[in-house]
């Protein structure tokens, strides 16, 4: 609650704000009061509302003055096209490509992926091949390397690379054992930048390397996930590549281009 | 004439789907075209059906050792599984799960019978695709691609 006071005085600005419905009744109260001091303010466009609900909590429990306000309900869990779908029809289409195409994800990855330097790596040729042409279909510019060895050279500090998609079951090394030794030479790196025995420049005026590594796996169990975590990959992906989830992880290292063109400006959370 | 080729070709795939030889994945590839070219489609099928024939071939010299190298199978039945998936290949994958299933059980009969069906069925799906990609060409060239 400490952050509405702050909007009030111009201090934070936010065009969206999303509500935990478990936040809500504390919100609730402050809202209204908050409206109009805002609608006194100069130029203070009045955020929209978005109420994250839970399936299982029934939104009529919610005070419903303090309804009016709320823009849309989006159910819990958050789902990235869901979440897309309904920003964009209480902000209006902002983008005019955006509307025609209908097709949320696949316009949203390509806001995501537009010009990233992406590393796919896998042994398999014909998925490294499909891979590559989803990335490439969604603007990326794609290099593939067909084993593990491969993408521990390439990934090598400096290199041009945004991001990384790693296969895990790879011959020789796999894509665990070599997320590992990546995540090494990093560290190896970022060590040598902060006492400056490496000046940035020649490092690519990067000071601290870490270069987003995300799983392809065909079947995520468990224990899969885990492993991920434990040699420091960013995440996983399904194999092939599935719109929605490519889009949530993706999104979580790569700002969207999308915010500027038609959600613009940042967007506060409420959580409990 | 285009019209012809565009309804036989959409028959047949129509076709593949019915009788499981193609998932939604199949759908993905050939969307991943550009401008009505067929190019990307023919370039993964001809990688896929060279690499499905290689390894059909390795696994049947596997399984017909004496002293069965379940490991190698099951390296080989995964690679074979994974660009199934990737190209939408529904009934070889299924067939691929089947070769895992008896090869996690050590079971050589059962992998031998399962590897036979997952050849029958991938000779059956790569005739189709090829006459697919031929009429793919057709229906570009009509369209005045090439």
């Amino acid at each position: 609650m400490e952050v509405l006071p702050r909007m009030v005085n111009g201090m934070l600005r936010f065009n969206i704000v999303l509500v935990d419905q478990e936040a809500w009744p504390k919100f609730a109260d402050h809202w209204p009061t908050f409206v109009s001091e805002l609608a006194m303010g100069k130029n203070s466009e009045i955020p929209k509302i978005f109420l994250l609900a839970n399936p299982s909590i029934s939104t009529r429990n919610v005070s419903t003055k303090a309804m009016d306000h709320v823009s849309a309900v989006i159910m819990k869990p958050l789902r990235a096209s869901m979440l897309l779908v309904s920003l964009q029809r209480a902000m209006g289409c902002g983008d005019k490509d955006n509307c025609q195409n209908g097709g949320a994800p696949g316009l949203s990855l390509r806001g995501l992926l537009h010009g990233r330097q992406i590393l796919v790596v896998d042994d398999n040729i014909v998925n490294l091949r499909v891979a590559a042409g989803a990335l490439k279909k969604y603007g990326a510019e794609v290099t593939c390397a067909d084993s593990g060895k491969k993408a521990i050279m390439m990934l090598k500090p400096p290199h041009k690379f945004d991001a990384c998609f790693m296969d895990i079951q790879m011959p020789e090394i796999d894509g665990f054992e070599a997320t590992r030794r990546i995540r090494e030479m990093e560290a190896n790196i970022n060590d040598r930048i902060k006492h400056g025995e490496v000046c940035s420049e020649d490092s690519g005026n990067v000071l601290h390397w870490h270069v987003p590594i995300l799983a392809m796996t065909a079947d995520v169990i468990q224990a899969t996930q885990e492993e991920c975590l434990k040699c420091k990959m960013d995440g996983y992906v399904s194999k092939p590549f599935e719109g929605e989830q490519l889009y949530r992880e993706v999104a979580r290292f790569f700002k969207s281009n999308i915010k500027k063109d038609s959600v613009g400006q940042p967007i506060a959370i409420y959580g409990s | 004439m285009a019209a012809y080729a565009q309804e036989q070709l959409e028959a047949l795939v129509s076709g593949m789907y019915r009788e499981g030889f193609l998932d939604d994945q199949f759908q993905q590839i050939r969307a991943l075209d550009e401008g009505g070219s067929p190019d990307f489609l023919v370039e993964v099928i001809g990688l896929f059906c060279a690499d499905a024939e290689r390894i059909l071939n390795e696994l049947t010299g596997l399984l017909n050792q004496p002293a069965v190298d379940f490991k190698k199978v099951d390296a080989n039945v995964h690679q074979l599984k994974g660009s199934s998936a990737s190209i939408g290949a529904h009934s070889v994958k299924i067939s691929c799960m089947l070769v895992r299933e008896c090869c996690d059980r050590n079971d050589k009969e059962g992998c031998l019978q399962a590897l036979n069906l997952a050849k029958l069925r991938f000779y059956e799906l790569s005739k189709r695709l090829n006459i697919l990609i031929q009429l793919e060409q057709a229906v570009y060239a009509y369209q005045g691609g090439k």
